[in-house]
């Protein structure tokens, strides 16, 4: 393998650099397909997707995430490949990011590509490139693997479609919420030009399907969906509004996944907020619940939030929000409720509502089965009944629920932990540290 | 009425010989017990089989399993006795047992009430979820002869599941993963079925890591650097998501390889990254 480019750069000074430029991108999903091997090429897939590394902010990592890259024409303020920057420029050619992928892929570091550019010179031209990466990937490395590529908004629609025939997954980021944001952070985007490639992507995997159901071969267009990512917080729009325009796409667009991105603060920029707590973090993750809430248990937006409410409580969960809003809809009992009304009770998942409606065909079921069953009654019990009976006499009042839904406090995914627990050996470093000066390594190079 | 209890193998052939055993000779399923190893206290109404293990007799039952619960089930049974709970024998056992009596025995997975049901379904939960954490965390490395070796140290009984998968993704290359706490290897070579192995006899020459592997090393653990967003860092979550034990066998938590790959020398490499142990200057 050619480990020096034209310019002198090494891969691993380009690999930095590109995907260094690629991370805030926060897709990194792997699922969607199903592909067992052929027997012959490398590279198979799993509906489910597979983690292969977390790094150091707890996201997983599962695709070679990097840009072609990072030269850009456009000037978008948020972003930290504009224009008008001074950082390094990198740029792979196809045939060293096929060589890296089937590296990394054979030792299992990933489960496979995600690849993403900056616009260098046209749509086109850029859009070019990445179709004949896949096509190098697909054709002459024979690799059978996950892919997701970035369309390119503007490209031209041939590209697109050839593209999507090479690959799983295929996004176009709506960058931010509302056409007037976009205006004003991204003045090269038109939210126009946006929402064209990803209606074309939407017939092309319609028409597929139709195709598929008739010809077993026929090829698969984009057979992962499409996905989008939205900036949050860098913009004034309110919760109400993101989750209507994640509900509309999820109606109008059938995207597999809309992906929420907490602002963060790169570019020094007039027109951006610079936030003083870091990224809006509760704020992306209330957004995550409530986009659970929409795609699977058959809530909508309206629901949730409405003009007069348009922000989430950042206390309490959405469901539970909602639940406590609704008390007049409680106590369902577990028994006769059905399923759409369980998975609406606070602390009942998708998983232990499906289970719940399999055992009580078989079983009266009672709150010692809830708990086996996966149920968190610390939330559920103020809204269930078992054979008629709560778990204990309990008032049905907002203010009583709520002061005790408070008490028993949410554990959030990003809260710091002041002390981490390790196993000691007599085999450890002998020179003690309390453990809260070692908080202080985080960032430590890992190499 | 008296107890049985059956010694067996832990091995699925040992436990499903015990299963047609107990079958064969109409034990009640209540009070019959399928366990691997003896108990220290023995208990005095109860009666003790030591149990062979016969392929011919497991061989029927997986018929049997496959044909009644279909395949799927039959693959819940076998992930929940490649877990390491110590009543796994017993569970499966009277599962099937009541399985068998239903007009659809899948249906009996539907049963979460059931206390063995539900055990059995929380044991094949735990192998299955530690079997899919290394379908992801497994590392291969090029040797010399262009074979790939992983070492694993799993709690749950999973190689045969993660050679499965291995094999399918990867049909045209030579690996071999090895199992450390059971000392047993994987073996797949290009084009054929993989198989399981044990005591496995290297050449000191043969187990080094070829040329290029060192760079690929390098460039994975440079793109898990930069690849995380500082402003967001979560050491707790990554933690975790990916708890210590699996990081002695990664390579973007292990310093630059020595010189010889040696399986063995796996365990020497300290995870350097997120426990904090490593004080000196990097």
């Amino acid at each position: 393998m050619e480990f020096l480019s034209q310019e002198g750069m090494s891969i691993k000074e380009k690999l930095g650099i590109l995907s260094d430029a690629a991370k805030y991108d926060v897709a990194c999903t792997s699922s969607g397909t199903d592909r067992k091997g052929n027997g012959r090429d490398m590279g198979s897939a799993l509906a489910s997707g597979i983690c292969h590394s977390f790094s150091a902010d707890g996201r997983c990592i599962s695709l070679l995430k990097i840009l072609l890259t990072n030269e850009c024409i456009f000037d978008c303020k948020y972003c930290i490949n504009r224009r008008s920057n001074d950082v390094p420029r990198a740029a792979f050619t196809p045939e060293e990011i096929c060589e890296l992928t089937i590296g990394f892929y054979r030792r299992n570091y990933i489960e496979g590509l995600f690849l993403s550019s900056g616009i260098l010179g046209s749509p086109d031209v850029t859009m070019e490139l990445l179709y004949r990466t896949l096509y190098l990937l697909r054709n002459r490395y024979h690799f059978r693997g996950y892919i997701h590529v970035k369309a390119i908004p503007g490209a031209a629609p041939e590209l697109i479609e050839k593209t999507g025939l090479l690959t799983d997954r295929m996004s176009i980021n709506l960058e931010l919420p509302t056409a007037e944001g976009l205006k004003s952070l991204a003045p090269n985007k038109h939210r126009r030009k946006i929402l064209t490639p990803m209606r074309q992507i939407q017939s092309g995997i319609t028409a597929s399907q139709h195709e598929l159901a008739l010809y077993r071969h026929a090829p698969r267009f984009v057979p992962a969906g499409q996905s989008t990512q939205m900036i949050i917080g860098a913009t004034p729009e309110s919760d109400y509004q993101i989750l209507r325009v994640a509900e509309s796409l999820y109606q109008k667009f059938e995207l597999k996944r809309v992906f929420y991105s907490a602002f963060v603060h790169v570019n020094a920029d007039r027109e951006l907020p610079a936030p003083p707590g870091g990224p809006p973090l509760l704020r992306e993750h209330r957004l995550y619940q409530a986009d659970w809430l929409l795609r699977y248990y058959g809530f909508a937006a309206e629901e949730l939030l409405n003009e007069k409410k348009p922000n989430f409580n950042i206390l309490l969960d959405p469901k539970c929000d909602w639940a406590l809003g609704h008390l007049e809809q409680f106590p369902v009992d577990v028994q006769t409720a059905d399923y759409q009304m369980i998975l609406r009770v606070p602390g009942i998942g998708v998983k232990s509502a499906l289970k719940i409606v399999q055992a009580r065909r078989t079983a009266r079921l009672t709150f010692g089965d809830l708990k086996k069953i996966g149920v968190v009654l610390k939330r559920a019990q103020y809204f269930i009944t078992c054979s008629g009976k709560q778990m204990y006499p309990v008032r049905l009042e907002e203010d009583f629920i709520t002061r005790n839904l408070l008490y028993e406090k949410e554990r959030l995914p990003f809260e710091k932990q002041q002390i981490t627990y390790k196993q000691l050996s007599l085999f450890d470093d002998c020179r003690f540290q309390p453990a809260q000066e070692k908080e202080g390594v985080i960032w430590r190079s890992i190499s | 009425m008296e107890e049985h209890i059956l010694i067996c193998e832990d091995t699925l052939e040992g436990i499903l010989t015990a299963v047609y055993t107990a079958y064969e000779k109409h034990y009640r399923p209540e009070q019959t017990a399928i366990v691997t190893s003896e108990e220290g206290n023995l208990r005095l109404f109860a009666v003790y089989d030591h149990i062979l293990t016969d392929p011919d007799k497991s061989e029927k039952v997986i018929r049997t399993l496959k044909r009644r619960f279909g395949e799927e089930g039959f693959y819940i049974f076998c992930l929940a006795l490649a877990s390491t709970g110590a009543d796994k024998g017993t569970v499966v056992y009277r599962t099937i047992a009541r399985g068998l009596g239903l007009r659809r025995p899948f249906s009996v997975f539907a049963r979460h009430a059931d206390p063995e049901v539900d055990r059995v379904q929380k044991l094949k939960y735990n192998a299955w979820h530690e079997m899919h954490q290394l379908l992801g965390f497994v590392r291969f490395r090029e040797l010399k002869n262009g074979v790939l070796f992983s070492g694993i140290h799993p709690k749950n009984n999973v190689l045969p599941f993660l050679a499965d998968h291995f094999s399918d993704r990867f049909p045209g290359e030579d690996f071999l993963i090895l199992d450390e706490g059971r000392d047993l290897f994987a073996v797949h070579e290009a084009g054929e079925q993989w198989f399981l192995a044990r005591n496995l006899l290297f050449e000191q020459e043969d187990v080094k890591e070829s040329g290029e592997e060192g760079l690929y090393q390098e460039l994975f653990r440079h793109f898990c650097h930069t690849i995380a967003v500082e402003a967001r860092g979560n050491m707790a979550l990554q933690k975790s998501m990916l708890p210590l034990r699996f990081r002695t066998y990664m390579t973007e938590f292990t310093k630059m390889s020595v010189e010889s790959g040696h399986p063995e020398q796996t365990e020497d490499f300290v995870p350097e990254c997120g426990n904090g142990t490593d004080n000196s200057s990097p």
